[in-house]
C-alpha cells in the first residue's frame, strides 16, 4: 500500500522529467519561422509615370506626437535657437522660403532647405543624396555647425532634464531615451508628413474633372518636353539622381560655384558624379519657392525656365511656362488642413 | 552504507550533469534560427532577381517609373545590411566561407548599386534625347532647306537620323562609327550654317552625341546589372551556409541522443533506488513486532 502511494508520488515527477526533457531538446532547435515576406506596393495605375500618392497608414500615432515636438523643439540646437521646424516648416509647405536656410547664430547654410513634406518617399536624403534614410539624415543637421551646432550627448543631456520626455520615452520604446529612439520618433514623425488627394492624384484615379484644361495641357506639355522621365513615380522625382546641366552648362551661366555645387560628387568623389543632385519631388512645389539647391530661381515660373534650358535644351515659350505652371500646382497634396483649394 | 550513497549520489550528478552538457550543446543550433536565415537568403535571391527584372523593364519602357526598382533596390540592400549585422546576421558566427560570401555579394551589391544610379540618370536622359533627336532634325533639315544650307550638310543629317535610329535599336558598332564620322562631318560644316540655325544644329548634335554615348553605356551597365555572378554568389551562400547547418544539425542530433540516453539512465537509475528504497522498507516492516494489536505471523505461528 505504502509502496504505491510512493510510486504515485514519484511516477509523476519522473514522467514530468521525462516530458521536459522531450519538449526542451525538441522545441527550439526545430523552431520554424515563415519568414519574413516581402511586400510589394499594388500600382494603381502600372503604366502611368505618375502615380498617385497613397496615404501614409500604420505609424504608432504616441511617436507621431513625440517626434512633432522633438521636431520643433529648439533644445535640438546648441544655443536652443534653432529647431527642425525652423527650416522645415510644415504651415509653409515643408520648409522656410529662403534660398539659405539661416542656422545657429545667424550662419546661412550652403543650399536651399528641401521640403519635409513627403520626405519619407525620397530615396535618398539631401541634395547630395549623402544619407540613406530619414534617422540616417538627422545626424546632418544636428552635427552641422552653422545648422544646429550640436551633438548627442548635449541633446541627451537637455532632453533628460524634461521630466515629461523622459515619462513620453519611457512609455513608448523599451529602451526609453537614446539617441536611436530620438531618431526614431524624428522620422516617424516624418513618414506621417505625406501629402495624398492632390487633384492630379484624383485624376490620376478616374476624376477627369479634377483637373481643368489648361492643366490638362500642361501636364501633356510635362511629358511630351521630357521632364516626366526624371520627376516620376509617386514622388513625381526624389527617385534618382541627375546632373545639373545635361544640355546646357548651368553653373558656368550662373557663376561663383561653390562647393555645394559639385552636388554628388562631395560623396563619391567620381568625376562622373559631379554637379549631379538627387532629383528633387515636385509634390506641393508651388508652396516651395524658392527653388533649385541654390535657391536662384525666385518663382515657378524662373525654375521651369531654367529647367527647359539646361535640362532638355528648350527655351520654353510664356505660352508653354503657364500650362506648366498650371499642371505643377495640381500637385499639392492634402495635410491636416494644408488644403490644395 | 555510506559509501554507498556516495555511489548512487555521485551516479546521479555524472547523469544529470551528463544530461545538462548534452542538451546545452543540443540548443545552439536553435539559437541561430537557420531556418529563418535560410528563408532569408531565399527572398534575397527573389529580390535580387526582382531588381534585374525591374532594370530591364525600364529599359525597355514597359514601367515608365523608377519606384519598382528603387524598392527592390531597398529591399536587396536591407537584407544585405541585416546578414552584415553582428548581433542578428551570420557574418562573424565563425564560418569563414560564408563570411567572405556574404562580403562578396555585398560588395557586388555595392558596385551594382552604383550602376543602378547611373543607369537611372542615364536612361532619363537617353529617352529624353532620343525623343528630341528626330524632330530636332526634321526641323533642321527643313529650316535648312529653306534657307540654303549646304546640300552635303543637310545629306549627313539626313543620313545621321537615319543611323542613329537604326544604331539605337540593334547597337551596331559600324553604324556607331558612321555617325561618329556624320557628327564630324557636321561639325566641320557648322561655320557654313546660316547663324539663325547654329542653335537648332548645336541642340540636334547634343542630342545625337547624348544618344550614341549614352546607349553603349547603359548597355554595358545593365550588363553589370544583371550580371548572373552575384546570383551565382548568392548560390554559393545558400549552398555553404546549408552545409555548415547540416553538419550542425548532425552533431546536435548526437548530442540530442545523448540527451536521451543521460535522462533515461537517470530515470531508470532513480526508479532503480526508488524501487530497493521501497523494497528494503517493505522487509523492514515485515520483520518489525506487532504494531496496536495485530499478532506478527510467526509469533502467532510460534505460540
Amino acid at each position: 500500500m505504502m509502496m504505491r502511494k510512493t510510486l504515485i508520488r514519484v511516477l509523476p515527477a519522473v514522467a514530468a522529467l521525462a516530458a521536459g526533457a522531450v519538449f526542451l531538446s525538441t522545441g527550439p532547435a526545430t523552431a520554424q519561422s515563415a519568414g519574413a515576406a516581402g511586400t510589394q506596393q499594388a500600382l494603381l495605375i502600372p503604366n502611368s509615370p505618375i502615380q498617385p500618392l497613397q496615404p501614409q497608414t500604420g505609424l504608432d500615432p504616441r511617436k507621431i506626437a513625440l517626434g512633432e515636438r522633438l521636431f520643433t523643439d529648439p533644445r535640438l540646437s546648441r544655443d536652443n535657437t534653432v529647431s527642425c521646424a525652423t527650416c522645415h516648416d510644415v504651415a509653409n509647405g515643408g520648409e522656410d522660403g529662403l534660398d539659405a536656410s539661416v542656422g545657429i547664430g545667424g550662419a546661412r547654410t550652403s543650399v536651399n532647405s528641401p521640403t519635409v513634406l513627403n520626405s519619407s518617399l525620397n530615396f535618398a536624403q539631401f541634395w547630395d543624396g549623402r544619407a540613406d534614410s530619414l534617422e540616417e539624415q538627422i545626424d546632418g543637421p544636428v552635427h552641422h555647425p552653422g545648422e544646429m551646432g550640436s551633438n548627442w550627448q548635449e541633446i541627451m543631456a537637455k532632453l533628460r532634464a524634461v521630466p515629461e520626455f523622459v515619462a513620453a520615452f519611457d512609455e513608448i520604446y523599451a529602451g526609453g531615451l537614446q539617441i536611436q529612439s530620438i531618431k526614431d520618433a524624428i522620422a516617424t514623425y516624418e513618414r506621417s508628413l505625406i501629402t495624398p488627394n492632390a487633384r492630379f492624384d484624383r485624376f490620376l484615379l478616374g476624376d477627369r474633372d479634377a483637373i481643368n484644361e489648361q492643366e490638362k495641357a500642361g501636364y501633356e506639355l510635362f511629358s511630351e518636353l521630357g521632364c516626366i522621365s526624371c520627376h516620376q513615380g509617386a514622388g513625381v522625382g526624389g527617385n534618382m539622381f541627375q546632373q545639373f546641366g545635361v544640355v546646357g552648362d548651368y553653373f558656368k551661366a550662373r557663376g561663383n560655384i561653390t562647393q555645394a555645387d559639385y552636388g554628388r560628387y562631395n560623396v563619391t568623389g567620381d568625376d562622373d558624379d559631379l554637379h549631379v543632385f538627387k532629383v528633387p519631388s515636385l509634390r506641393n512645389v508651388e508652396l516651395t519657392a524658392p527653388y533649385l539647391h541654390d535657391g536662384n530661381a525666385e518663382t515657378l515660373e524662373d525654375a521651369v525656365q531654367i529647367m527647359g534650358k539646361y535640362q532638355l535644351g528648350r527655351e520654353l515659350e510664356k505660352q508653354e511656362v503657364v500650362q506648366l505652371v498650371a499642371f505643377l500646382k495640381t500637385l499639392t497634396g492634402e495635410l491636416e488642413g494644408l488644403g490644395n483649394e | 552504507m555510506n559509501k554507498l550513497r556516495l555511489f548512487h549520489g555521485f551516479a546521479i550528478f555524472a547523469a544529470a550533469a551528463a544530461a545538462a552538457v548534452c542538451f546545452t550543446q543540443s540548443q545552439w543550433l536553435g539559437a541561430d534560427k537557420p531556418s529563418e536565415t535560410v528563408a532569408q537568403l531565399q527572398l534575397l535571391k527573389q529580390h535580387d532577381a526582382a531588381l534585374n527584372q525591374e532594370a530591364l523593364a525600364v529599359r525597355s519602357g514597359l514601367v515608365q517609373h523608377y519606384d519598382p526598382l528603387v524598392q527592390a533596390s531597398y529591399r536587396v540592400n536591407s537584407i544585405v545590411l541585416a546578414l552584415q549585422d553582428p548581433d542578428s546576421g551570420i557574418v562573424g558566427k565563425g564560418n569563414k566561407d560564408v563570411d567572405q560570401l556574404v562580403r562578396q555579394y555585398a560588395q557586388l551589391y555595392g558596385k551594382r548599386s552604383t550602376f543602378v544610379e547611373r543607369f537611372k540618370a542615364k536612361n532619363s536622359t537617353l529617352k529624353n534625347s532620343l525623343f528630341y533627336f528626330p524632330s530636332a532634325a526634321t526641323l533642321f533639315i527643313k529650316h535648312a532647306q529653306e534657307k540654303g544650307a549646304p546640300r552635303e550638310m543637310i545629306g549627313n543629317v539626313e543620313k545621321m537620323l537615319r543611323d542613329l535610329l537604326s544604331f539605337y535599336v540593334n547597337g551596331n558598332p559600324r553604324l556607331h562609327d558612321r555617325v561618329q564620322t556624320y557628327l564630324h562631318e557636321v561639325s566641320r560644316l557648322a561655320d557654313d550654317v546660316p547663324e539663325s540655325l547654329e542653335r537648332e544644329l548645336n541642340g540636334l548634335m547634343k542630342h545625337a552625341s547624348i544618344v550614341l554615348r549614352h546607349k553603349k553605356q547603359i548597355d554595358d551597365m545593365l550588363v553589370q546589372i544583371t550580371s548572373p555572378e552575384s546570383l551565382s554568389v548568392l548560390d554559393s551562400l545558400i549552398h555553404v551556409y546549408e552545409d555548415q547547418q547540416l553538419g550542425a544539425q548532425k552533431t546536435v542530433d548526437h548530442y540530442r541522443a545523448g540527451f536521451y540516453v543521460s535522462v533515461t539512465t537517470l530515470i531508470c537509475y532513480l526508479l532503480f533506488l526508488i524501487f530497493g528504497a521501497l523494497r528494503g522498507r517493505r522487509d523492514d516492516d515485515d520483520q518489525a513486532p506487532a504494531v496496536g494489536g495485530r499478532p506478527v505471523l510467526a509469533s502467532t505461528r510460534a505460540a
